[in-house]
């Protein structure tokens, strides 16, 4: 990068937000979230008078009659007894009533008071949609009143394989633009430069996974399932792109089938890295899908393979159908399979990746 | 001129302000008023009339469905229905006779009228 080129395009959050605009906005939300809250509170009447209604229907059998006002019109009364009190007229709807008895009609009244809660709870939902809604406005109009700039760049590709610490000196030129700058925004750039920095490697991982395809194949019938994998932490190493993303990827590769929570790592260069293993002898199961019963399925299907080529043509097959995956990766070695397939990571596992750990970093 | 156009275009504006501010307000509560009124009205022409039927018919008892709330129903029998209770305002009910009744509520009806003249 050379210093002091001014790159890509600075625009002062008061233009992209006017404050203004943002402030009718947040009221806008705040109207609706009123408007809500009193939706909510004509349901939670309604829920309670069903409550009540449903107390009165159960306690009026236990006489034969009730001495009552009954109403005439809307302003006058007659004396008079409540009779047959176990039989109940229910309005079901659309002018259909229903003779029922008390026990039936607390049925339908407690059904009622389902729905309503129901009702109650998407309105709830919905207020607290609003009300982030309403958060991220306020937010906006303070920041943009407070003269925020935001600052987009396009990234440069670097001709040789680059870490991420250089793409960071994207960093001084954009400082040298006289504006303010805010945190997230300089970590925004990052992560701009950080993904398109995996991008750029994912093509370079794929062109080296076809050389170490051809090497493997040569190496496939040579030795264990450990040296394997240690070479492959040896080779590792030269095409990392973040220490971190690679420690990670250790861990992983071993025995880490029980747990998928260990291997939570996302980005498309854990997958890559991972295939390289089914390409050895022992089969490598790739699972997609994130979910952790699906996983162990998966898991357990494709361990049913027992050639190494059927698990190379199927992990192939899924490579390519998923391209960007960000899903948990499982890897079997197949001596280690009975042992993985119980839901307990043996103790020998997590004495596996440290010493890997200590092997690859030796290999640096 | 143009002083003497400007000044009319303000009084205008002014007079505009206060129809919206104030006459159009009013008038929306004014009807309020006068639908209570109308709502009033129409509860004791109905009682006048169903008191009539009952007269007419002589029927000493009444059976009826009585609105528990929530539209559920319960059947209620009134034994003696020569006594009304009516509703004569600020929480009090008085007991009526069928012709007693009738007189209060055309007396009731024509106070009504009144108010809303």
């Amino acid at each position: 990068m050379t210093g002091g080129e001014v790159k890509g395009t600075v625009t002062p959050f008061d233009s992209v937000f006017s404050p203004a605009a943002v402030r009718e906005a947040a009221a806008k939300v705040h109207d609706s979230i009123a408007d809500h809250q009193k939706d909510l509170a004509r349901v939670q009447g309604f829920i309670s008078d069903n409550t009540n209604l449903i107390n009165l229907v159960r306690h009026l059998p236990d006489e034969l009659s009730h001495d009552i006002m009954v109403p005439f019109g809307g302003a006058a009364f007659f004396p008079g007894k409540l009779i047959h009190t176990n039989e109940f007229l229910v309005l079901l709807g659309e002018g259909y009533y229903a003779d029922r008895t008390a026990r039936q009609t607390v049925e339908i009244l407690k059904r009622r008071g389902k729905s309503l809660e129901l009702q109650v709870e998407s309105l709830k939902a919905k207020m607290m949609n609003l009300e982030a809604e309403a958060k991220f406005f306020d937010s906006t109009a303070t920041d943009a009143a407070e003269g925020l700039v935001e600052i987009m760049e396009d990234y440069v590709e670097e001709p040789n394989k680059s870490k991420p610490e250089s793409s960071m000196t994207t960093g001084p030129p954009v400082a040298d633009l006289e504006k303010d700058i805010s945190d997230s925004n300089g970590a925004s750039i990052s992560d701009n430069a950080r993904t398109s920095t995996a991008d750029d490697e994912y093509a370079q991982i794929m062109a080296m996974l076809d050389e170490r395809e051809k090497e493997e194949l040569e190496h496939e019938n040579a030795s264990g399932t450990n040296k394997e994998l240690g070479e492959f932490e040896a080779e590792a190493p030269a095409e990392d792109d973040s220490s971190s993303d690679e420690e990670e990827i250790v861990e992983a590769a071993t025995g880490s089938s029980t747990s998928p929570h260990s291997v939570n790592n996302k980005g498309n260069e854990i997958f890559q890295n991972k295939l390289e293993n089914p390409l050895q002898d022992s089969n490598c199961e790739i699972s997609g899908k994130p979910i952790g019963g699906n996983l162990q399925q998966y898991v357990m299907e494709q361990s049913q393979d027992s050639s190494g080529n059927a698990g190379k043509q199927t992990s192939r097959t899924g490579f390519s159908a998923r391209r960007s995956f960000t899903g948990s990766i499982i890897e079997h070695d197949d001596a280690n399979l009975p042992k993985s397939s119980s839901n307990q990571s043996t103790s020998s596992n997590p004495a596996k990746p440290v010493s890997r750990f200590k092997m690859q970093k030796g290999n640096r | 001129m143009a002083e003497s156009s400007e000044l009319r275009r303000q009084k205008v504006q002014k007079f505009e302000d206060f129809v919206e501010g104030r006459l159009k307000p009013d008038l929306v509560n004014a009807i309020a008023q006068r639908d209570k009124v109308f709502e009033q009205q129409k509860i004791f022409s109905d009682l006048k009339r169903n008191i009539q039927v009952l007269e007419k018919s002589g029927a000493t008892s009444l059976r009826t469905r009585v609105n528990l709330g929530s539209e559920v129903y319960v059947q209620a029998d009134v034994p003696d229905t020569r006594r009304v209770f009516v509703d004569i305002g600020l929480g009090f009910h008085v007991e009526f006779t069928w012709s007693e009744a009738l007189d209060f509520i055309s007396v009731r009806e024509a106070r009504l009228t009144s108010i809303l003249r």
